[in-house]
This record gives structure tokens, sequence and C-alpha cells, in this order.
């Protein structure tokens, strides 16, 4: 049972990651430039904690 | 599909990734940093439901929502991609912010501020001016966000400006920024004067509560509500939403909080809106129990007769033997309660009692009894 908690606890606290796949970022204000610079469209995925 | 899983690792949308920027937008509610970066991402582009998949350009705005299949991510992107405003690179200003970045690198920093603050006090159509901005701030730390920065040309720096104002004394150029170009800007524009000034939110409630951006709509709602003056431009925007006049990306969410805006300010002119959604009694949608609750406040507070009229209309059908095995007889009594305590609420009678069932048989009784203490 202890076991069981720790395991639930531990994944719980560990941090979300983007999807595999794609070449995904988090820094938005650099994503923003890229994209004013060389006339490409952002992709945003908008999620959160469930 | 699920998204995470198949739709977006797909080997499909591999011919993508150079093509496009893709960002993750990922909201934990903690408020640290990150949220708060992704928090204004949301702001400025209208989201407020989960998930969502948009391509929008540098400015935010939104050029495609995507459906949620690898197809449509294709088919949206080629969309995007051919609506995209051409680029802005200047390879000159490209290597001299590497050049100044590699200074910094190697203990040139001098040089390296020389070379930055050239380009910062400079103008071109990429940002680098910005950009070498940020880098003397990573170099030499941020000043702390004053009102001088309320002018900035960076909406980050205009926004965290606006969170640092003090109320008091009210910084009249704050009433500007509720017109900003940017959403997260505006909307935290319109906490601000709420905060510091709410009695002059209402010469611009119409146009706010009208803004395409859900958050500085509920933003504004929250300011607004309460306050007599926001009454009427919280009702004229019910009646804007109805009429297609005012975009939203989740209706229901900003007419559950129209709804309860009416609640706490609105007079009778609110109970035929509110009366006609409640009456259609739809138990799983939250702002039909917002719109109940409404009624009852708005006939406390007017000791209208047409507040509690309304609430006798909008009891919902009887449970059935159906309603068991789709788990919603709950929802169906839970809304029935509701409706009788906004009864309650709005004409201060407590003695007609709510059913220990909710047949047909009872329903019509305690209709009837409600009718006849309202003669």
């Amino acid at each position: 049972m202890t076991i069981l908690l720790l395991v639930a606890l531990s994944l719980q606290d560990k941090p979300k990651a983007p999807p595999a796949g794609p070449p995904w970022t988090t820094d938005f204000k650099a994503a923003r430039r890229e994209a004013l610079r060389d006339g490409k469209p952002l992709f945003l995925y908008f999620t959160k904690t469930y | 599909m699920p998204i995470e899983e198949q739709v977006l690792p797909n080997a499909a949308l591999k011919g993508l990734y150079d093509k496009v920027v893709w960002v993750w937008v990922y909201r934990d509610f903690k408020n640290g940093p990150a949220d708060l970066a992704a928090e204004r991402v949301h702001n400025r582009c209208g989201v407020s439901s989960w998930p969502h998949l948009l391509f929008v350009n540098s400015s935010w705005e939104v050029l495609v929502e995507s459906g949620r299949t690898t197809d449509a991510v294709q088919s949206a992107a080629e969309r995007a991609m051919a609506a995209a405003p051409k680029g802005r690179r200047d390879p000159a200003l490209d290597a001299a912010i590497a050049k100044a970045r590699d200074a910094i690198k190697t203990g040139r920093k001098d040089e390296a501020r020389a070379a930055l603050r050239k380009i910062a006090a400079g103008k071109d159509e990429g940002e680098y001016a910005l950009e070498a901005r940020d880098v003397l701030d990573e170099l030499d730390g941020r000043p702390a966000a004053s009102a001088g920065d309320l002018a900035d040309g960076d909406a980050d720096r205009r926004a965290d400006a606006l969170d640092a104002l003090p109320a008091s004394p009210f910084a009249k150029e704050s009433l500007a920024l509720l017109e900003d170009g940017d959403a997260d800007v505006r909307m935290r524009a319109v906490k601000y004067v709420a905060k510091a000034a709410p009695e002059k939110l209402a010469p611009a409630a119409a146009k706010l509560l009208a803004d395409p951006v859900d958050a500085v709509k509920h933003a504004a709602l929250a300011g607004l509500q309460g306050t007599k003056e926001g009454a009427a431009a919280i009702v004229d925007a019910w009646k804007a939403l109805d009429a297609g006049r005012i975009e939203s990306r989740n209706p229901n969410v900003l007419r559950g909080r129209l709804a309860a805006a009416m609640g706490e300010s609105a007079g009778e002119e609110a109970v035929p809106l509110l009366g006609a959604f409640a009456a259609k009694a739809e138990f799983l949608n939250g702002t039909t129990h917002t719109c109940v609750k409404a009624l009852g406040q708005i006939g406390r507070r007017t000791k209208s007769a047409k507040a509690a009229a309304a609430l006798v209309e909008a009891f919902p059908r009887a449970v059935t033997k159906e309603d068991a095995a789709k788990k919603v007889e709950a929802h169906v009594v839970r809304l029935a309660k509701g409706v009788h305590e906004a009864l309650v609420d709005a004409t201060g009678n407590k003695g007609v009692a709510f059913p220990s069932a909710w047949d047909e048989a009872s329903r019509a009784g305690l209709i009837k009894a409600w009718r006849e203490s309202l003669k």
C-alpha cells in the first residue's frame, strides 16, 4: 500500500512533458520571433494538468 | 483519436517540423513563471478551454483552428503557411547578436554591451532591438517593472508594469491600455482599473464585453459585477451574444459568467433573458444552474414577481426509469432543488416544501403550490 502511494505521488510530481514527435518549444518569445523572422506560422498545442 | 498518443507523434507530420514553429502551451495553474507565461499565450489567443490546436501568426492572431486528426493538422498547416506574413529576418542583425552573445561567453562584456546597446537603439522589423535589450537584461539583470514601462514596445513588459502598479495613486496611463493591441495587456489593464478606479471601467464596459478575447471579457465582468453602471452593459452583452454580435471561443462559459454578473447587479430587465435559458432546464449545463440562482437573486433584490414567475417555468421534467441507467437522476433532482431554493430566495417564502421524490405527481404538486403562493 505504502509503495503504491509513493509511486502515485512520484507520478503526480513528475513534470508534464510535451508529446513525442515534433520539435516542441516552450520559449514563447523565441518561438514568436522565429515565426516573425522566418515567415512561419506557429502551431500551438494548448493543454493543461488533468 | 488521442491527440498526444496518435495525432501529434504521427510520422506523417515530419514534413512540417521545419516549416512550422511547434509550441507546447501547458498550464499547471501553480502560478509559477512558466505557468504565467503560458497563461499569457492563452489570453492572447483567446483560449479558455482544453485542448486546442491553433495555427497563429507572430502577433498571436489565429490563422487556422485545427481539427484533432493528423490529416486535419496537415491540412490546417498548409492553409496557415499560405496565410503567414513574409519573414523579417535580417542576417546582419542575426550575426551582430550572435557575435555579442559570443563576446559575453568569452568574458568581453563591455564589447557585448556596446554592440547590444547599438542594436537596441535602432529600428528594425524583426524585433532585433527588443532581443538585444533582452540579452542586455540577461547580462546585467532586468530593472524592476515600473509605470515607465506602460508604453514599452514589448507587450510582456507592459503587462508586467500593469501588474506592478500600486492601486494608489491611480495611473491614468492604464486607461489607454484598455485598448492595447495585446489581449493579455488589455486584460491586465482591466484588472488594474477595476482595482484602482472601478468607476472608470463602466464607460468602456460595452467595448470590453465585446472584446474578441474571452479573458478580457471575463476580467471586465468581474470588475463590473455588482456595479449599477455595469448592469446595463452586461444585459446588452447577453443580447449581443444571442444575436451573434459577440464572438467567444467558449460561449457557454461566457454566458454563465454573464448570468452570474446579472444575478449580482441586474434588474428586472434581465429576467426574460435568464428565464428563457433556465426554462430549457438543461440539467447537465452549469449555466442553467447559474441562471436559476441569478433569477433568485434578482427576485430578492428587486422584489419583482416576474423573477419568481420565470423560476416556476424552470423546473426540470420528472425523473424517468432511464435516468438511473444514464446516471443523470441526481442532476435532474439537483436542478429541481436549485429552482426551488431560488424561489425561496426570490420570494422569502419558506412555507413550500420540496417533495421527497421527483416524479410526475410530486413535480405537478410543487409547481401548483408555488403558483398558488405567487397569486
